[in-house]
């Protein structure tokens, strides 16, 4: 230890970011709220608030933006505490502890499961399987994937539900699968859609790319293919429910509280009105928690046939299956440009692996909503999604919106597409992407699905759109000067 | 093959691969076998037999200085006991196989896996949790930082890192980042604010030592 008493102390102070400040001069008419100037003039309108011109990039005056703001103490300060509140911290001295039975198989069905000697078990509350789930909420009929459910088991302590989970013995007819978009994209792939064609197809597109194709000097094919990622919360997934009479008060894990509600609502065929979701602390979910509200009814239900609280906290090789994940693609790319630069045409084709899922849902075949496409300035662009249910976990949006897994794939091409040009990667990128001034059509830029104020009159105009500086920034960051710049070499 | 503490302490005091066979074997009989059927006296027989039930005994456990009684069996994990029977539940368990730390609490000074520790082992020894840093009244330097530099997001792997920064801090009051990494190599954050804890545990060093004080 060593104290300097001429040395001044250093003050810590709250800095909960370190952000990176682009200085873009910026002309607006209008602003959503936020960042008004003292001689701004504030008109509440029916959808937005109305403000004079301001000028400059950040405003000088604003009093939330790059300020450092750390989370309100009364909520933050449990965190380091030990006191904030999760799902996982609630207990009652009479609950019961519920274990899952997993499915060991891709793809299956339950030829017998005797849970006799599990249900003779000390301690052992009930046991849930698919011959006394609810009406409402029955257990699946065909495990889909593997570590479905199969069975929970209800017991005085986690350890006594493990041991009597370990006594459930069961036989499976276990049936043909296929996990991957290779193996369902083979002749022989196993029919998992009941006789409807294996993938559900999309397309869309804008102008001609056959006619784009033709004006280019250069025409290049690429396939990429992304094996999917698994969001894992630090959270284990479960919760605890605690019957009050008619009265369910249910401390769980997910992202938002009335979908969960709802959730319970339908799976127990109850009101609403009689659910109390408390999820006040949350330990990240990262989307794919959000799959696990799936459980949910059942534990409820346990809880209500036992008339004990009943807690569920999901080891981590159990709760795998039961996470909704980013999806699995392949993607090929038709790009053609000509030989300054300027892309003419784009086809992009996706084949996504969207698991259990039974229909294709969200932008999961449409690359996260096009954004590439209304990104740049593509004249014409065509594409085409495939989505196949195959015999994995539910997929879905996890950790954005169905978009990295598509978007790494489009960078990649960009790289390559520039190297094939004998461009520089980030020169090319500013070729093709839009600019302040830049106008497109609903159509050629992609339909947003927000309405913004600069689209109401069926065209898209960016009135600032920083890319060169976000662009020059990052090179700076990243020491892009110093690269290999021979493409593929070593860095 | 499925294994649990309890296979592994059986096994382990038979001296040899004794944990219970789980494969199924017998004619298929169509539909639950069990309370919900009246078809389980056909059921084939199986293997699986049912095990005793474990001694329990009873055991003193001092936590934050305070000597706590707590009930448990050979195979009770020292989590167990923290959270469920004497009700500190600050320590979160996350992964449950000894990979996370979300459950680290100290054991004489020295950071433990909670899930993966024995409660047996920790009878009668000193074990420090998150309760033990500082309460919201009374706040300790690293959470006061931490709340500063929002070295928490979701909060959940807080108590596990904090106690053994502080383990860091006692033997080491002057560390290096790279003595802080290593020491917290351990610790799993999937908010990813891994700057944030190791610029955290830097400054309370200098907070501890007089160089810093929080604004």
């Amino acid at each position: 230890m060593s104290q300097n008493p001429q040395k001044p102390k250093e003050k810590i102070v709250a800095s909960p970011h370190k952000a990176i400040v682009v200085n873009q001069p910026m002309v607006r008419t209008f602003s959503t709220g936020g960042g008004h100037g003292p001689e701004d003039t504030l008109v509440e309108g029916d959808d937005k608030i109305v403000t004079k011109k301001w000028q400059g990039y950040p405003p000088e005056n604003l009093n939330v933006i790059g300020k450092p703001f750390p989370p309100m103490p009364e909520v933050a300060i449990a965190r380091y505490t030990g006191k904030a509140e999760y799902a996982t911290r609630v207990n009652f001295p009479n609950q019961v502890w519920i274990k899952v039975v997993p499915n060991p198989h891709p793809r299956a069905r339950i030829r017998r499961l005797d849970v006799s000697k599990a249900e003779k078990m000390p301690g052992v509350a009930y046991i849930l399987t698919a011959a006394n789930a609810p009406k409402t909420y029955p257990f699946p009929q065909e495990l889909f994937f593997q570590g479905e459910l199969v069975a929970m088991v209800a017991a005085d302590t986690e350890d006594l539900a493990e041991d009597a989970a370990a006594m459930i013995e069961a036989e499976y007819d276990v049936l043909p699968s296929a996990s991957t978009i290779e193996q369902i994209m083979a002749p022989n792939a196993p029919d998992l859609r009941n006789g409807r064609p294996k993938a559900v197809r999309a397309e869309s597109q804008f102008g001609d790319v056959e006619k784009g194709f033709a004006e280019a000097d250069i025409v290049k094919e690429f396939t990429y293919r992304y094996s999917g990622a698994i969001p894992v919360p630090i959270q284990p997934g479960g919760g605890v429910a605690k019957w009050d009479g008619d009265k369910l008060t249910f401390w769980g894990f997910g992202q938002g509280i009335y979908p969960q509600r709802t959730g319970l609502s339908r799976g127990l065929g109850i009101d609403a009105s009689n659910i109390r979701f408390i999820d006040k602390y949350n330990g990240c979910t990262l989307g794919g928690g959000m799959a696990l509200a799936r459980l949910n009814p059942w534990i409820a239900y346990i809880a209500k046939m036992t008339g004990r609280p009943a807690k569920l906290m999901l080891q981590k090789d159990h709760e795998l299956a039961f996470l909704q994940v980013k999806p699995q693609n392949i993607v090929l790319f038709k790009v053609g440009a000509k030989k300054d630069g300027h892309i003419t045409a784009v086809h992009r084709t996706f084949h996504v692996n969207i698991g259990m899922n039974d229909n294709a849902g969200g932008g999961q075949g449409q690359g996260g909503g096009r954004a590439e496409l209304y990104n740049h300035v593509i004249p014409n662009w065509k594409e085409t999604g495939f989505m196949y249910r195959t015999n994995t976990m539910m997929t879905g949006p996890s950790r954005s919106n169905m978009q990295q897994e598509f978007k790494w794939g489009w960078e990649q091409m960009m790289d390559e597409m520039a190297e094939a040009v004998g461009m520089d990667p980030v020169q090319f990128r500013l070729l093709n992407v839009q600019h302040p001034g830049t106008v497109l059509s609903h159509a050629q830029g992609g339909v947003t699905v927000i309405p913004m104020p600069e689209s109401l009159n069926g065209t898209l105009k960016y009135d600032s759109y920083a890319v060169e500086e976000v662009l020059a920034e990052g090179m700076k960051v990243i020491g892009w000067e110093n690269r290999n710049a021979v493409p593929g070499g070593a860095p | 093959m499925k294994f649990s503490r309890r296979h592994f302490l059986k096994a382990a005091g038979a001296g040899g691969p004794g944990a219970v066979a789980l494969t199924t074997v017998g004619a298929g009989v169509a539909g639950v076998v069990g309370m919900h059927d009246t078809a389980a006296a056909q059921a084939p027989p199986s293997p699986l037999t049912i095990p005793a039930p474990m001694t329990k005994e009873t055991g003193a456990f001092n936590v934050n200085g305070k000597t706590l009684r707590a009930e448990y069996e050979a195979r009770t994990t020292l989590w167990e006991v923290i959270a469920v029977k004497l009700g500190l539940t600050g320590t979160n368990r996350s992964c449950n196989r000894a990979s996370c730390g979300a459950c680290s609490v100290l054991i004489d000074g020295v950071p433990f896996y909670s899930c993966h520790t024995l409660a047996t082992e920790a009878v009668g020894k000193k074990i420090f949790t998150v309760e033990g840093l500082g309460d919201e009244k009374n706040l300790h330097p690293l959470q006061q930082v931490g709340y500063r530099y929002m070295a928490a997001d979701c909060g959940y792997c807080t108590a596990g890192w904090e106690v053994t920064a502080k383990a860091l801090l006692d033997k080491n009051p002057n560390p290096t980042v790279d003595d802080v990494k290593a020491a917290l190599a351990g610790h799993i954050c999937r908010c990813a604010a891994y700057d944030a804890i190791v610029r955290t545990v830097i400054d309370t060093g200098k907070v501890l030592r007089g160089e810093a004080e929080i604004v």
